[in-house]
């Protein structure tokens, strides 16, 4: 008795999920599928949808289960779009085929050629760069220069780095494997390895709080990153310096977004695509989380213009998905936790 | 062959009954079966060039942390969740009523807060070690919290109530009688506990750590944020690093190989004769043992 009544109860919540799966979107309805935190992109489909009556779907997790799950979907994907930090993740959906190539003239001319697919399968809708942070108490600019600059001597024990786990540094050591060739580049990363003063950090937040607090001097950091704390902490004796002025240029990651191979309505999804790509959406999008915005027509915010002008790296941000394993690759030979 | 038919056609119902619960056992069991297949069917098609750098690499690392994590996971949970499972039960003390369901609370945070709230207040840059700075200059030395010992103490914090809820109703069920009729028979009250009571708490202390050893093998979020490689922060490496889900599916048939390990020790240490030696006493002893019974309950 005991295992029928077990049955049955299995039975109802299957078919509750059957009903559940019934509420699809409506024919309209756009579903996007984003690994940006709702708080960071709901407000800008809030204007959308005042603006033009478009409503939209959300659905978010995080990059690698929304790939798999838009690949086990295939054809029968709801989804039309979708959005993810990293270019390295939007190449990667890309190589898998899971993104459509779009062929807009407002995007083309919005979006920087670099930050964008050569195959036009995704689009940068806002930048942000990853670069060295430096305590103001015992640090001189003068005494930086490049992300190579600081494997030298001097930097013994005074430098912090976040995990090679994580996707901006793989992308980072990526763009430098790009720029110097990997005999180069793990020449590189051994020398920060060896000029660590404290086992590599989670988090870019855990990295500058330990340079503030005098665990180290020197570290990489993305800028929005540096943003939040300086938001919080205004008094934080920490400056951001800009690595690679003299050479190829500082490097640059996107937020971006492609319309899925499959998309129901890859129409409305492109239209949404320019629309995040004109000045007045890109500044919204860039202030709402301390970044750049990718269209030049648009402004930066005003903490971030602070931090001053500085020279990209205008290398395509597509090598940092191509050359993303064989970075992973290097920086476990090289021993970068 | 007439032999044979005849034992396959008279084949006691007690077997007929045992195939079909196996039957249903095993339809049951199949959502959760399926994923493990498809992991152990990766290894029928290896994903070579990733395997060689992973193997160099990575392997050696991964195994070694996730065995000392496995085993300094199972012996400090172990312990604290025994011993205060013995306090608990076996003593009367103030806050005992509350500590009695309070101890099991840190089952309810995830390792991995933990291990947010562990660094952000005791690593360098955290209040403690920011406060002993301003007291005692950059002298002052504290263990690093982000290292082999940090992780196995947060993950035991967070871990030990398996232990001790299973510890907790062994040491309950068997009743302070167990101990009363030991020290009749000439135990100290502190052998009588190690001798009797905890030797048949094993089975139960062993079930628990064999709880807390799965869940350390299955942690990703508090070793994550130590940053300490094991076999999930590599298999999460392969996947989104390397692109390579092939890689992480056959990181994670290594994985599976640890578990039937970590069943077997419970069934070797739960599973060894528990029976306490019993040795005779005489003279003034035995009144005094008696006496015991009478007592009220021991204070600790």
């Amino acid at each position: 008795m005991k295992v029928l009544s077990f049955i049955r109860s299995l039975l109802v919540s299957i078919a509750g999920c059957g009903l559940l799966s019934a509420c699809a979107p409506g024919p309209t309805e756009l579903v996007v599928y984003s690994a940006r935190n709702e708080e960071h992109i709901q407000p800008i489909f809030d204007r959308y949808s005042a603006q033009t009556g478009q409503t939209i779907r959300l659905i978010t997790d995080d990059a690698g289960p929304l790939i798999e799950r838009l690949a086990a979907e295939g054809r029968n994907s709801a989804a039309d779009l979708l959005i993810t930090v990293d270019a390295g993740v939007l190449w990667h959906a890309a190589q898998l085929g899971l993104l459509q190539p779009v062929d807009s003239p407002v995007l083309k001319a919005n979006v920087p050629e670099n930050l964008r697919d050569p195959g036009n399968r995704w689009f940068g809708l806002s930048r942000r760069a990853r670069t060295i942070v430096y305590s103001t108490e015992r640090v001189q600019p003068a005494e930086l220069e490049s992300y190579e600059s600081l494997t030298d001597a001097k930097w013994k024990k005074r430098l912090c780095l976040r995990t090679s786990k994580s996707v901006y540094n793989q992308s980072l050591v990526a763009m430098l494997i790009a720029q110097h060739g990997e005999a180069q580049t793990e020449k590189i990363v051994r020398g920060w390895v060896a000029n660590l003063a404290t086992p590599v950090f989670a988090n870019d937040i855990l990295l500058m709080q330990a340079i503030a607090a005098g665990q180290c001097d020197v570290g990489i950091v993305n800028t929005y990153y540096f943003g939040r704390l300086q938001r919080d902490q205004p008094r934080i004796p920490l400056k951001l310096f800009w690595a690679d002025q003299q050479t190829a240029g500082t490097h640059v990651n996107i937020t971006g977004a492609g319309v899925t191979a499959h998309a129901p309505r890859a129409e409305a999804a492109r239209k949404f695509l320019e629309w995040l790509s004109q000045p007045d959406a890109q500044a919204m999008v860039a202030a709402i989380d301390l970044e750049y915005p990718v269209s030049s027509a648009a402004p930066a915010d005003p903490q971030v213009a602070a931090w001053g002008e500085f020279k990209p790296s205008p290398l395509n941000v597509a090598s940092a998905g191509e050359l993303q394993p064989a970075a992973v690759r290097l920086m476990d030979r090289a021993g970068y936790l | 062959m007439t032999v044979t038919a005849t034992v396959a056609g008279s084949a006691p119902p007690r077997t007929r009954r045992v195939a079909s619960s196996s039957l249903l056992c095993l339809v049951l069991c199949l959502p959760a079966l399926i994923p493990l297949l498809v992991i152990l069917t990766s290894l029928a098609t290896p994903e070579t060039e990733v395997w060689t750098h992973l193997a160099r690499y990575v392997l050696p690392d991964v195994i070694v942390n996730t065995a000392k994590l496995l085993l300094g996971v199972a012996i400090v949970a172990g312990v604290l969740g025994t011993s205060l499972a013995w306090l608990i039960a076996m003593c009367e003390f103030p806050g005992r009523r509350w500590l009695d369901w309070a101890l099991l609370l840190p089952l309810s945070i995830p390792a991995y807060v933990l291990a947010f709230v562990a660094i952000g207040f005791l690593d360098y840059s955290g209040p403690l070690q920011a406060w002993l700075r301003a007291m005692f200059g950059s002298s002052a030395w504290v263990p690093p919290i982000r290292s082999t010992g940090g992780v196995i103490v947060v993950l035991s914090l967070a871990l030990y109530p398996y232990v001790y809820l299973l510890a907790r109703s062994a040491f309950l069920s068997q009743g302070r009688k167990v101990l009363e009729v030991a020290q009749t028979l000439g135990y100290s009250r502190g052998s009588a506990s190690w001798r009797v009571a905890l030797p048949m708490a094993k089975p139960w202390i062993a079930a628990g750590v064999a709880l807390i050893s799965m869940e350390t093998l299955a942690d990703f979020g508090a070793v994550s944020i130590f940053n300490y490689n094991t076999f999930t922060t590599a298999i999460y490496r392969a996947w989104f690093g390397m692109f390579s889900v092939h890689a992480a599916l056959e990181l994670s048939a290594v994985l599976l190989l640890f578990l039937p390990s970590c069943c077997r020790s419970s069934n070797w240490y739960g599973g060894r004769s528990s029976a306490p030696r019993v040795t005779s006493i005489a003279g003034t002893g035995r009144l005094r043992r008696t006496a015991c019974c009478w007592r009220p309950r021991p204070r600790c």
